[in-house]
């Protein structure tokens, strides 16, 4: 583990740390819903994690992206997000063992099953850790918003492809 | 105005050891003290206003995690405007680096952010999530090679500690304003929620 791998990686969650934590406070969504939180945060915060994954382009990057995601969020007791954020960074490392951290193909995936993954997670830990809610047909809508939070993420996992393709093409990132 | 580490720590535990007695105390001081960032300070208050309105109907224990969270980011705004960066590398020398970055980093990127908002509206742009995003991710890229490069060229000497505790006139607010907040979370414990 060198050193660019754990000044990008540290960067990269702890502006996407910031920047959901402004977000969602600003609207305490989470508030109403523990279905509703992820839908924020799989949106800028997301795009910052791909496009962090795309210019880190090394193994281990999204695995420690992950875990460092998971330590900040630990350290403001959100306890079950940082479970989210450990699981979800050891799965999309092995997925982008597989499929290659830059272009079309790869940054949809990592960032589908990243965005997709971090949603659902939340949600099932969120009820472990904070008691199941008294729903009426509780699978069902959970089913559907883990169907909505994919098709978001692949929303994003779009736009930071062109976001990483434009800072390739413009020389910023090597 | 600058403070020294010392006492922005002290001020700092101060406030986050209150907001565990008693939240509005610390979270009324916090925000008291961030008035230099005044266009981040109106919306907070709508903010917290809106939540207390929303949570007090729905789960009113919630918003004593709100007022917690947000005395946390005031705590670390206010740090990031007063904080004397020259003191924190005298004493910590170089490991303090990457810590005065994420103290300038909030301040820099909410400049930027509200730049970029402003020229979208002066030349009438549409609001493309991909446009706007675009020079925010520049500027972060450029940030982490930027201190990736000052790793790699740094100069090894010899570093000498300073460690300078004599307060100036400017560090007495930290220390009042820590003492005070602590004095009023003991003294007069209101609670907002029952």
């Amino acid at each position: 583990m060198n050193r660019r791998l754990l000044i990008y990686s540290s960067i990269f969650s702890v502006a996407s740390f910031g920047v959901a934590a402004v977000m969602s406070l600003s609207l305490s969504l989470y508030a109403l819903s523990v279905f509703l939180d992820p839908i924020l945060t799989l949106t800028i915060p997301l795009i910052i994690i791909s496009v962090g994954i795309q210019l880190i382009n090394e193994k281990n990057g999204p695995l420690l992206v992950g875990l460092i995601s998971a330590l900040l969020y630990g350290l403001f007791f959100l306890l079950f997000l940082s479970a989210t954020f450990l699981v979800v960074g050891v799965v999309v490392e092995a997925v982008s063992r597989k499929v290659g951290y830059r272009g079309f193909k790869a940054v949809m995936v990592n960032t589908t099953l990243a965005g997709g993954l971090a949603g659902v997670l939340s949600v099932v830990f969120g009820f472990i850790f904070l008691g199941i809610p008294a729903i009426h047909e509780l699978p069902l809508l959970t089913l559907a918003f883990s169907l909505l939070y994919f098709g978001e993420s692949a929303i994003m996992g779009v736009i930071s492809n062109n976001i990483g393709k434009f800072l390739i093409k413009s020389g910023v990132i090597k | 105005m600058k403070w020294k580490v010392w006492y922005g720590l002290f001020y700092a535990s101060c406030v986050v050891i209150a907001s565990y007695l008693v939240p509005l105390w610390s979270l009324v001081i916090s925000l008291g003290l961030t008035y230099k960032q005044y266009r981040f300070t109106i919306p907070e208050i709508l903010a917290l206003f809106l939540s207390y309105l929303v949570t007090s109907h729905f789960n009113p224990l919630i918003f004593t995690y709100v007022m917690r969270a947000f005395t946390f980011i005031n705590v670390f705004l206010s740090l990031s405007e007063f904080l004397d960066r020259v003191s924190l590398v005298g004493i910590v020398g170089e490991k303090g680096i990457p810590l005065v970055i994420t103290l300038s980093y909030i301040p820099l990127f909410y400049q930027l952010a509200s730049d970029v908002f402003f020229y979208r509206r002066a030349r009438k742009l549409g609001f493309s999530v991909e446009k706007l995003s675009r020079p925010i991710v520049v500027e972060m890229v450029k940030i982490a090679e930027d201190l990736n490069k000052a790793y790699e060229i740094k100069l090894h000497g010899k570093f000498s500690r300073r460690i300078d505790l004599k307060p100036s006139k400017y560090d007495i607010l930290p220390i009042t304003a820590g003492v005070v907040t602590i004095c009023l979370s003991l003294l007069i414990p209101i609670s907002l929620v029952k």
